[in-house]
């Protein structure tokens, strides 16, 4: 396991975040250290085990289709660094729907 | 150069549920800017989904209309990605494991048959609404801002994801059209195309001329009506044959269309395409279908369309088209069989349990069908041509003088036979009609004065005195009265000229205020004048 600057050039894109190099390279030890640590559960025998992805996790917990409580707009809006009415604004970006 | 094409579409319909898929708020349309949100759906810590189970119902609900295997053990993912109308940084959805796989629809492209496959059908949640905003000012009191209604954030979807087996732009409408009909008559989305519950994605990839193997294939994006997904379908395949043609390759790319530009633009990067580092949704427990739940779903589950026409021409002995006309919208399908229902009870011919408003409710389930089937089987009196006939009178009545009146009036159909001309009182003006106590003109005032008063029909009928004149005495008196006023066109119809036949019995038709039996008056005439 390897973290390349590349890699962590590629998340941040798609995080929409932009790094110094200094703070690229920073990062790119960091998460190797993070990735060989996890890396040692691949010395794990599974064989035959199933993969699992959660523990004590319950198939089949629905919810009955009746309207609960919501937050008021203003309760919503609460902890938004900026809001135009009801709306949380934004910085700029693509139009998308 | 003509080039064979190869689309596939992700078709997205918001679930017509009372609530969101994760969470308790509505789901609605329209009202003020977030103010249907809650700490789930805005995606604030600690908050942790519960699946709809209503949402599951209707997936199970189209995945039995297209014939799809339904999964046994689904599960729910992340797909990560970071857009403003998104608080959570990721969509919930199905990815490793779908709700179904395989099925399809089976489309009508201009009287060719054609199947079209169904590659897998998924529940998720949808994302908030962006809004533009040139005129507002950031924090920063600079720069163009955007503003964010989280209020559809979490409403359900299913997407039904299609192989890539349509080959023209015509096969593509016929197939969206269809599939949107089924969601539509599954009572699954309330459909309105104009409000985004139903949206389109679409990819399109060109066939090698030489060697038929697909070309990479491009998606457009953000298609909401049946007429932009032609028009982008158009676009797309001249851009990529005018790239071809002049020796390029096709690059792979995410385009977003502009339906008033009419012209698709490409979206993402290249190098964060499709790049959303799906992962197994932590915060959810797999989803177990059973028979049995699919068994209680297929049993209060409308019937598709195709099956819907089947039955009318099974039961009713309609005619092919009559069945296909009165099943393209489920309201009218509805309305038609309860006035049918009706009429038969009104004529006497069924008994007072054919419109037994139990099964009625039910619309047209398994339940309600075994619950008429045993009315029918106690049917008495009733030939078996009589019932077509007034199988065929019902669906015109429907059809054509209701529809006729609808379309003049603005109002649609629902509300009027939930308000003003229920099944009963339309089946008791068609009964007029039936019985021949009015002529087909009489017919139609009868019919708007039953949509414009409460007055039960037969008081309509006295008051405007709209019963036809059927006395043979009476009709003989007429026609002789205007045979004397016409001796000059009696003359010219004795020599020969035979269409003033049709100008005479108008006149006698005039002369009766409207009210005489045509049929009649022309037999009257035709014996008084010596003609054939
Ligand atoms: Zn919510």
């Amino acid at each position: 396991m390897a973290a390349t600057t590349d890699d962590i050039r590629h998340i941040a894109a798609l995080a929409k975040l932009s790094f110094s190099d200094d703070e690229l390279e920073r990062l790119t030890n960091e998460m190797d250290a993070i990735l060989n640590y996890v890396a040692q559960l691949s010395g794990a025998k599974l064989d035959g085990v199933d993969p699992a992805f959660a523990l004590l996790r319950r198939d089949n917990v629905f919810r009955e289709d009746r309207v609960g409580e919501m937050l008021k707009p203003d309760d919503a809006l609460s902890n938004a660094p900026d809001r135009d009415e009801d709306f949380f604004r934004v910085p700029g970006f693509l139009p998308e729907g | 150069m003509m080039r064979d094409v190869a689309i596939g579409f992700e078709v997205h319909a918001q679930l017509a549920t009372v609530t969101k898929i994760f969470c308790a708020c509505a789901n609605e349309s329209g009202g003020a800017p977030n103010s249907r949100v809650c700490p789930v759906c805005l995606g604030l810590p600690g908050a942790l989904p519960v699946l709809n189970r209503e949402a599951v119902e209707l997936g199970i609900r189209v995945a039995l209309a297209l014939e799809s295997d339904i999964t046994a053990r689904s599960s729910f993912a992340r797909k990560n990605y970071f857009y403003p109308d998104l608080p959570k940084g990721y969509q919930i959805t199905q990815h490793r494991t779908t709700l179904a796989t395989g099925g399809h629809v089976d489309v009508d492209v201009q009287g060719t048959r054609k199947l079209v496959g169904i590659r897998d059908i998924h529940i998720e949640e949808d994302a908030g609404k962006t809004v533009h905003a040139p005129f507002s000012k950031n924090a920063r009191g600079s720069g163009s801002v955007g503003l964010v209604d989280m209020n559809r954030c979490g409403v359900p979807l299913v997407e039904i994801v299609s192989e890539p087996d349509i080959s023209s732009i015509e096969e593509a409408d016929a197939y969206l059209r269809k599939l949107y009909q089924i969601l539509i008559y599954l009572g699954v989305t309330a459909g309105e195309l104009h409000r985004g519950n139903v949206r389109f994605d679409t990819n399109v990839s060109i066939r090698n001329a030489v060697d038929g193997s697909l070309g990479t294939p491009c998606e457009i994006k953000n298609l909401n009506s049946f007429k932009s997904a032609g028009r982008a379908l158009l676009f797309e395949i001249e851009r990529q044959s005018r790239v071809l043609d002049a020796g390029g390759t096709i690059e792979h790319e995410t385009l977003l269309w502009d339906d008033r530009a009419e012209r698709a633009l490409p979206m993402r990067s290249k190098e964060e395409a499709s790049d959303y580092r799906y992962f197994p949704e932590p915060d959810l427990g797999d989803l177990v279908i059973g028979d049995d739940w699919i068994d209680f779903v297929r049993r209060f589950m409308p019937e598709p369309p195709d099956e819907h026409a089947l039955r009318f021409r099974n039961w009713y002995g309609l005619r092919d088209d009559t069945a296909r006309v009165l099943t393209a919208e489920p309201t009218v399908a509805i309305y038609f069989e309860d006035t049918l229902a009706n009429l038969l009870r009104v004529l006497g011919l069924a008994p007072d349990s054919i419109v037994n408003p139990a099964s009625r409710l039910l619309a047209i389930s398994v339940e309600a069908r075994e619950k008429m089937s045993v009315v029918f089987s106690e049917m008495e009196g009733i030939s078996p041509e009589r019932l077509p006939e007034l199988a065929e009178v019902t669906a015109n009545w429907v059809t054509v003088m209701v529809g006729a009146w609808v379309n003049e009036n603005g109002v649609d159909l629902k509300t009027l036979a939930l308000s003003c001309l229920p099944a009963a009182r339309l089946a008791e003006v068609i009964a007029a009609r039936v019985r021949g106590t009015v002529n087909e003109p009489a017919a139609k005032r009868l019919l708007v004065a039953a949509i414009d008063s409460s007055e039960p029909v037969d008081e309509l009928l006295e008051r405007l005195d709209l019963t036809q004149v059927t006395d043979a005495s009476t009709i003989e008196t007429l026609v002789t009265d205007v045979l004397l006023l016409h001796p000059a066109e009696v003359e010219r119809l004795r020599a020969g000229e035979e269409k003033l036949i049709r100008f005479l019995v108008g006149q006698v038709m005039k002369h009766s205020g409207g009210k005489a039996d045509p049929v009649l008056v022309g037999e009257t005439l035709a014996k008084l004048l010596g003609i054939e």
